[in-house]
């Protein structure tokens, strides 16, 4: 059986498959992007009959068997609903869908074709969420009550401007750009959209699902207004409720910190977590008057390693996750092994960030989250295609505020921003 | 106030340490002249003989309040304390009471209406705000080196030693609340609260009370957000306090609530911070000049004396008081609107403002609680659902 060939599209993030698919057993075998002062650095891992696309029709015309799908953030499902019906197996990145029209036409696809579908999210597999989910399954810390799970990705307006640019530093030429910088989706990024690095990890160690929302924005209008971007919340904490009656407590991709990711389960014998400020490393905790059998601490800390392949994952992104997620889609193909973040747990996660937001919006009201397994509730969704990203091309087409206050951020002043802090 | 503020203590249960850091008050012309004990805590009403010999216990309430007090610490108050500080502060006994302020709205209305109407001073107290990290947290946060507040997190989570039967333990969120909302001066607008049902636990232990598990979210008038959980049944356990700010954060270290982890994000870093990395992991320590006065001594105590000083410089007229009538009626409608909403599934519920006489009018009737009277029953369910 010949390894399976994959095609890349989206070469900024998508670089970190192009680095990953050989060594996770695929071949690297077509990449495509609009910009081909990409493709260089592809070249070292390329076949040496690999393609290089600007067209994602011929990419698609290529021989491969999948398709990473690394493109803007809200518009991979447009594009893994093409690869599934030209018969490709799917590996997609993060968010897997960014309506709930396109949450129905993912979960549809995948049925009609038969296809792989695999969402792509890598901060499950980490070293230390890896060993979070092995001590949950083991049963010794009883049943999640209360979870965390923190995506905090730390940034400096310079950095944030830097792939989101300002109007400041737009030039005539951006300006004329077919995508022009000042509708860049992260211009536009409602807080609660990000929110897969954080719950996904939190269901991939309690195998549970969310079933409601409720969120309350955090909305600093001074430092709003000194902002590159146009969806002004500093945060937006989310209350999810799960299936097993336990509430999440997620928040999505914040800048604040000091701390980075933080995982945590709290249970009804106990809590395991990562340290804070040292995420490599776990913290299993029991109270000192109620230990499990075979337990003689009542805190431990340590740091594991991966099961297996560590080397193999220490070389690529995000501590290690970035080769086991594509490592398991790997095995869906040559194994037929199923997906754990196969096309349902992809959507659910969507629908927690949409509907997140909607709470949000709405003042913290409680949304359900639509269980799209059932047809008879995508029948109620399969025409709400409400976004708050309007078309990269023309800036129009949004039709959902990314922000919960009128909030002018048209002005971005980099000296009042650090005047700020 | 008079010269010599005599003390008198309502209520002996969990105060063994406030007890000890009173003997400590002679400096501030305080003395501790009376108790009132219903007979149930010999050990503490011993305690209490031994440290102030010369002080009276009373076990007929009427009569410790005609002892000749003019303050009183009020104890026993899980179960909320508003309807005893009332009748005090209607005898001109000022109130330094704990948690929970206020069992019911109503009480809450009644005891911002007695504040208003005799002038008596009330302080909420709690011990955990005088505590060495939540001090050292205010510091630093006020300081303005950190920014300003977008999520703050605070748990009390205890093993239910010495919590009460049939009380919710949201009822202890003051002690997740208040540390936060001292530390950052900021006020809770607008809350949201889930209850998570541990079906479990309810199977194996059949308490009642213990079941639901709060969390809840503060919208704040800054337009941060905060999270709040005070629970018997989510392990480990453990008081947590963290602010994440603009510019990087404050927190308790978890497992270890004696330090404090704090720092910035990535270029956020001051070049007068003092740390190779972006951030520091320390002990609180107590300013050289309070460990020195109170050599020996366990840091709980000192926070119990600090607690104290400050309810007696409120009396002498020497600090404002931050902890006075309105900020419990505030924590007391928190907790009591927390509960409501995790038992409607997150519906949010806007705060009152109890210093606006329009606002209290709407709740001066409302005597909904979770809290069961002396004859077991409670107008709200205890749990969110049926077990």
């Amino acid at each position: 059986m010949r390894k399976p060939r994959i095609g890349v599209f989206g070469l900024r993030r998508g670089f970190a498959h192009v680095k990953s698919v050989n060594a996770a057993g695929g071949v690297l075998a077509a990449v495509c992007d609009r910009d081909s002062s990409l493709f260089a650095r592809c070249a070292e891992y390329m076949a040496a009959d690999g393609g290089y696309y600007q067209d994602f029709d011929e990419f698609l015309k290529a021989d491969i068997d999948a398709v990473v799908i690394a493109n803007y953030f809200p518009q991979h499902a447009e594009y893994a609903v093409k690869a599934m019906k030209a018969g490709k197996a799917v590996y997609s990145e993060c968010i897997p869908a960014a309506t709930m029209a396109d949450c129905v036409k993912l979960v549809r696809t995948v049925e009609e074709t038969g296809m792989v579908y695999c969402f792509g999210e890598n901060y499950p597999y980490t070293a230390y969420n890896q060993e979070m989910r092995r001590v949950y399954m083991s049963g010794r810390l009883g049943e999640v009550v209360f979870a965390e799970g923190e995506y905090v990705h730390p940034m400096s307006p310079d950095t944030l401007d830097s792939i989101a640019p300002s109007r400041q530093n737009e030039t005539a030429a951006d300006l004329l750009a077919e995508n022009p910088p000042k509708y860049h989706w992260r211009r536009y990024l409602p807080k609660t959209y990000y929110v897969s690095h954080s719950i996904s990890p939190l269901m991939f160690m309690t195998e549970r699902w969310p079933k409601d929302v409720t969120c309350f924005p955090a909305l600093l209008e001074e430092e709003a207004s000194h902002d590159s971007r146009y969806s002004g919340e500093a945060a937006a904490p989310m209350l999810v409720g799960m299936d097993n009656g336990a509430i999440f407590r997620v928040t999505a991709g914040v800048h604040y910190g000091p701390s980075d990711n933080w995982y945590r389960l709290a249970c009804t014998e106990g809590g395991v977590e990562s340290v804070r400020g040292n995420r490599t490393s776990v913290r299993l905790s029991f109270n000192p008057d109620k230990l499990p059998a075979g337990v003689t601490k009542a805190e431990q800390v340590y740091t594991p390693k991966f099961p297996h392949h560590n080397d193999e994952a220490m070389a690529t992104d995000h501590g290690g996750g970035d080769f086991f997620a594509l490592l398991n889609f790997m095995n869906c193909l040559t194994k037929g092994e199923k997906p754990f973040f196969d096309v349902y747990r992809a959507v659910a996660i969507s629908e927690l960030a949409i509907m997140g937001w909607r709470s949000a919006v709405a003042g913290g009201v409680r949304f359900e989250i639509p269980d799209l397994r059932l047809e008879k509730e995508r029948e109620k969704w399969q025409n709400d295609c409400f976004t708050p990203f309007p078309d990269p091309a023309t800036g129009e087409g949004a039709t959902l505020p990314c922000c919960t206050k009128n909030i002018k951020t048209d002005y971005y002043d980099k000296k009042a921003a650090k005047e700020v802090k | 106030m008079a010269d010599v503020i005599k003390l008198g203590f309502f209520g002996l249960k969990n105060r063994t340490t406030t007890l000890l850091a009173a003997s400590h008050l002679k400096d501030k012309g305080v003395k501790v002249t009376a108790c009132f004990d219903d007979g149930r805590f010999a050990a503490e009403t011993e305690k209490f003989a031994e440290l102030f010999p010369k002080a009276v216990v009373y076990h007929d309430a009427e009569a410790f309040m005609n002892s000749g007090i003019n303050a009183v610490v009020l104890g026993d108050c899980a179960k909320g304390t508003a309807d005893k500080a009332v009748k005090f502060m209607n005898r001109g006994i000022a109130v330094l009471a704990g948690a929970m302020p206020a069992k019911t709205l109503a009480d809450a209305v009644k005891l911002v209406r007695t504040y208003e109407q005799t002038g008596v001073a009330y302080m909420t107290g709690d011990p955990i705000v005088f505590s060495a990290p939540v001090q050292k947290m205010k510091e630093l946060y006020t300081s303005g080196k950190f920014g300003k507040l977008i999520f703050g997190e605070g748990e009390y989570l205890s093993d239910g030693s010495y919590t009460c039967e049939n009380v919710p333990p949201v009822n202890y969120g003051t002690h997740a609340l208040l540390p936060l909302l001292y530390v950052t001066g900021d006020t809770p607008d607008k809350l949201a609260a889930r209850a998570s049902f541990n079906h479990m636990d309810a199977a194996a232990h059949g308490a009642k009370g213990k079941e639901t598990i709060p969390q809840t979210l503060l919208l704040m008038k800054s337009g941060a957000v905060i999270r709040i959980c005070a629970s018997t049944r989510v392990q480990a356990r453990g008081s947590w306090y963290r602010v994440a700010t603009t510019v990087g954060g404050i927190e308790t270290v978890r497992g270890k609530e004696t330090d404090l982890y704090y720092g910035y994000s990535e270029k956020m870093k001051p070049e007068d911070f003092d740390a190779e990395k972006n951030t520091k992991t320390e002990t609180a320590e107590y300013p050289a000049v309070l460990q020195k006065k109170y050599k020996g001594i366990e840091n709980d105590e000192i926070a119990e004396i600090l607690m104290l000083g400050y309810f007696i410089s409120v009396l002498r007229g020497e600090q404002e008081n931050e902890f006075d009538a309105y900020k419990a009626a505030m924590l007391a409608s928190v907790l009591l609107l927390g509960c409501r909403s995790g038992y409607n599934d997150g519906m949010p519920y806007l705060l009152p403002d109890f210093r606006v006489e329009g606002i209290r009018k709407l709740y001066e009737r409302d005597e909904m609680t979770p809290i069961p009277n002396e004859f077991g029953f409670a107008s709200m369910p205890i749990t969110a659902k049926q077990s």
